[in-house]
């Protein structure tokens, strides 16, 4: 998932860069200090969470976890994967300092329209273990199309290098939707206002404090 | 209370995610060529060592990035070309790139000196060694004697090189090996500390900030 550095052209790795820096700014705008450590913690997650690797075919691929940020961090994800991918390009040289921008939007940016997408039903426990799920697979879906769509735009074709991207990176959906599943479960349970679910925390504080 | 209680879980999770990936592989590329001979021998894994297969490898001038040559790696991820004559001629330093598709990308830098090891330098060598030696007799020797002088360098330099090749090969390989092995655990934990420690710091000056109103 991380592109590495001379593989995109120029204008591609700059409007990355401004939809990466604008995206970050909102982030840390609209981030509620006290959240601070979670989402650093969070940003720890997504750090190591790529060096877990499945092998696959002729490659391999690696858990992303964008979804469950975004669930969880909403805009914030945006600073949170920043930090995580430029630690990740100083040590270990996974993407590169260039494609920085280009690789936080391309992960950052479905985990934040997967946070408003799903929202009205992460609120809902019926449906929030599914909503969930749609979280996590849909984030690294369209993390997938976006990596596809800036190879397409710096030189391949855009529906070959989608269909690699995307078969590659199935089994990593459905992993991940299980993983988002199971995270924003627990979450929910044990610490609804984590997930931004202040109105059913409210909702459900009286029925807490009658029992 | 509560946020101890998710800090908790996101502590156990990430804790979790570690100890999976103890045996950690990277997702980048790695390329690694050495000249043996006439061909250039060349090998490319992931790190953690997966080959990657049927990949494109590309062959560039260094100086300029014309395309030289292509190929591709082999079931195992290696690959293996004869010197292009235009590189042999004009001793160009050579950019290898390994390109995966979906992108990731590789590339390794082969100087000219690293894999033109014989004819050439054994030609140079060979034409001003006799200019030495006559220059040391002080008179000049007889065709006979420096042909035979020239020759034995050249034939002892091959020799003698080609056992070089053969015995630094494998320790070439072992020195890109031990390079290049992806992240290692302090650099995973390194990591970690960095990204709290960073909001250590950020709430640290947020409250601050609350104290002076």
């Amino acid at each position: 998932m991380h592109i590495s550095e001379g593989v995109l052209s120029a204008p591609v790795l700059i409007s990355g860069g401004a939809l990466a820096a604008v995206g970050t700014t909102i982030g840390l705008k609209k981030l509620d200090y006290d959240r601070i450590m979670t989402v650093s913690i969070l940003s720890a997650t997504f750090f190591v969470a790529s060096l877990i690797h499945v092998p696959l075919g002729p490659g391999s691929v690696h858990l992303i976890l964008n979804g469950l940020l975004g669930m969880v961090l909403g805009w914030a994800s945006f600073p949170a994967i920043l930090t995580a991918l430029l630690l990740q390009a100083i040590f270990f040289q996974f993407g590169g300092l260039v494609v920085l921008g280009v690789n936080t939007f391309n992960m950052a940016a479905p985990a934040v329209l997967c946070y408003y997408l799903l929202r009205p039903w992460l609120s809902q426990p019926k449906s929030r273990p599914w909503a969930a799920f749609a979280g996590g697979f849909l984030s690294v879906f369209l993390a997938t199309l976006l990596v596809a769509l800036s190879l397409a735009l710096s030189d391949t074709g855009f529906m070959a290098t989608a269909k690699i991207v995307v078969a590659a990176h199935l089994p990593v959906m459905i992993i991940e939707g299980f993983i988002t599943m199971f995270a924003v479960s627990f979450l929910a349970r044990v610490q609804p206002q984590i997930l931004g679910l202040t109105g059913l925390a409210g909702q459900y504080r009286p029925a807490a404090t009658k029992q | 209370m509560t946020s101890k209680t998710v800090s908790t879980f996101c502590l156990l999770f990430f804790v979790f995610c570690l100890l999976l990936s103890t045996p950690a592989l990277a997702h980048k590329v790695r390329i690694f060529a050495y000249g043996e001979g006439n061909t250039i021998i060349g090998e490319t894994a992931f790190s953690g060592g997966r080959a990657p297969r049927d990949s494109e490898i590309i062959v560039q001038d260094a100086a300029n990035g014309r395309t030289l040559f292509t190929c591709r790696t082999d079931d195992h991820g290696n690959f293996r070309f004869p010197i292009p004559a235009e590189a042999r001629r004009d001793r160009l330093d050579l950019r290898i790139i390994i390109n995966v598709g979906e992108g990731h990308r590789g590339e390794w830098l082969l100087a000219a000196d690293e894999y033109l090891d014989d004819e050439q330098q054994g030609e140079t060598v060979a034409t001003s060694a006799p200019d030495k030696v006559a220059a040391v007799a002080g008179v000049a020797p007889a065709g006979n004697t420096t042909q035979t002088i020239s020759t034995d360098e050249e034939l002892v330099r091959r020799v003698v090189e080609q056992a070089m090749d053969k015995k630094l090969g494998p320790i070439k390989h072992m020195l890109v090996q031990s390079l290049d092995q992806g992240p290692r655990f302090q650099d995973i934990l390194g990591g970690i500390g960095y990204l709290i420690g960073m909001a250590g710091i950020i709430a640290y000056f947020k409250s601050k900030k609350g104290e002076k109103k």
